[in-house]
């Protein structure tokens, strides 16, 4: 058995718009984070790092020694510092004195010696996929390689002038004039969808069973199984519209965790709410899912890009906790599925869903109901 | 040099070591820094961060590597082009 012992997630519901750039945007973000970036000397993502990094959870782990520990570095994209960029002259416009400093897994390597003894170090960059697809990774190396615990710390920035160049132009995230004109974030919409970039970061700690009962402390959720899906498609940055990679992904997250499409009840979806991915999702979600309820979180914090999979999950166990499933934010019209309203937890397993750009799909299934 | 050289670079250097992590000052110019909480990355980036305070060109200090503290501010005395007034506006040029 596979336990998320514990994490610490950071975001925001916070808005603020970014309006001296070609695209203007609202972005869900810490400002003081790129405080003084123009220098060259600070990085945003090392910066958002640090929000999560608990110095009291950083020293449990380090005094609380297992056999076998690994330490993942999911960060989405492959330059884990963003992208330096030179196309506006405002505060998002910074470049890195320090190239070694932005590599992946040059900081990997640094953060993980944080935990003491480490004996495998990993990177992921599998997009916005990222941080859930390695949920992948933490069940094999706990379940065939004897890892007592996985520790998983997703960060990305992409809160900078190429990023919304990108997405402001081929429509992906919202605008501040589609935003004027009505359109509000939501997801499986008909009137309104698409998303707003944010900043977030998780930390995350898994162990195995052993290492969890030898400890007071009490698990957050229980790790069944989960997978990563493709799909044959002509267009990388596309999604089938018959969900084929969502599909997949769920199937083999259920395959791993020795359970049936019924035996789920929730589904965190990835929720992005832009047409394709609306598209993609629900095609992959009903043609495994006939009975289910899925919500959404990036209407409400923005899409975190690589670290969303596993820090909305972590916000679905808190509001499971609560006793509620959240609603998707601004659905227009009323529905019980893809859901319009609050509803009190109906209790049962989560499938948690991600995606990202290069045809990656990722799928987790969790417990939290089990640990009550 | 008019700033505090050990106070300053403590500050840096306390810059480049996240929360998590203990720092403990630097209080003789004959320490080594391999001696220190700073790991060799570190290091390099608390050099950038005192050549950006003291005005060195970046193709100067990228190519020194300090060993010990003394030879950090040995470095800055030949090749500072500007010098900050106190502490409090060297940590505000960076």
């Amino acid at each position: 058995m596979i336990f998320l012992r514990d994490y610490r997630i950071a975001y925001t519901t916070d808005t603020e718009l970014i309006d001296d750039i070609q695209f203007p945007q609202q972005v869900h973000w810490f400002p003081e984070t790129y405080d003084k970036v123009k220098t060259g000397l600070f990085y945003p993502p090392h910066r958002m790092a640090e929000k999560v990094l608990d110095s009291s959870l950083v020293k449990d782990i380090r005094e609380n020694r297992v056999k076998k520990q690994a330490f993942i570095l999911a960060s989405g994209n492959a330059n884990f510092a963003g992208v330096p960029t030179k196309h506006y002259d405002n505060r998002l416009d910074y470049e890195y004195k320090s190239l070694a400093l932005s590599l992946t897994n040059v900081y990997a390597g640094r953060i993980a010696q944080a935990f003491g003894n480490i004996d495998h170090i990993m990177t992921d960059a599998s997009a916005c996929a990222s941080s859930l697809k390695v949920m992948m990774d933490v069940q094999t190396l706990i379940e065939f390689y004897g890892f007592n615990r996985i520790i998983v710390l997703s960060v990305e920035d992409q809160i900078n002038n190429a990023i919304l160049q990108f997405f402001g132009e081929t429509g992906a995230s919202l605008t501040w004039k589609q935003e004027q004109d009505g359109l509000l974030p939501s997801a499986f919409d008909n009137v309104n969808g698409g998303f707003r970039l944010g900043q977030g970061a998780v930390l995350a700690v898994f162990e195995d069973e052993q290492t969890m009962l030898s400890r007071s402390a009490s698990p957050k959720a229980r790790l069944l199984g989960a997978s990563s899906g493709s799909e044959p498609c002509t267009n990388a940055i596309g999604q089938r519209e018959d969900g084929q990679g969502f599909a997949n992904a769920i199937k083999g997250a259920l395959h791993n965790a020795e359970l049936d499409a019924d035996d789920i009840a929730i589904i965190k979806t990835h929720g992005t709410g832009t047409r394709s991915n609306n598209c993609s999702e629900k095609s992959g979600i009903e043609s495994v899912f006939k009975d289910f309820i899925a919500t959404s979180y990036k209407p409400r914090i923005g899409h975190t890009m690589g670290a969303s999979g596993l820090l909305e999950t972590c916000l679905l166990i808190e509001d499971l906790n609560k006793g509620i499933v959240p609603k998707i934010l601004n659905r227009s019209n009323v529905d019980d599925r893809y859901l319009s309203e609050d509803i009190t937890n109906p209790g049962g397993k989560i499938m948690s869903l991600a995606a990202g750009m290069g045809n990656i799909y990722a799928a987790a299934v969790f417990d939290v109901e089990c640990l009550r | 040099m008019i700033v505090d050289f050990l106070e300053l670079l403590n500050k840096v250097a306390r810059l480049n070591i996240p929360d998590y992590q203990d720092f403990t000052p630097i209080n003789n110019v004959e320490v080594m820094f391999r001696d220190t909480e700073l790991d060799s990355l570190g290091v390099i980036l608390v050099t950038m961060y005192i050549a950006e305070i003291y005005g060195i060109p970046e193709n100067v200090s990228k190519e020194f590597n300090p060993a010990a503290v003394c030879d950090l501010i040995s470095f800055v005395e030949n090749h500072k082009t500007r010098s900050p007034e106190s502490v409090e506006e060297a940590m505000g040029w960076i």
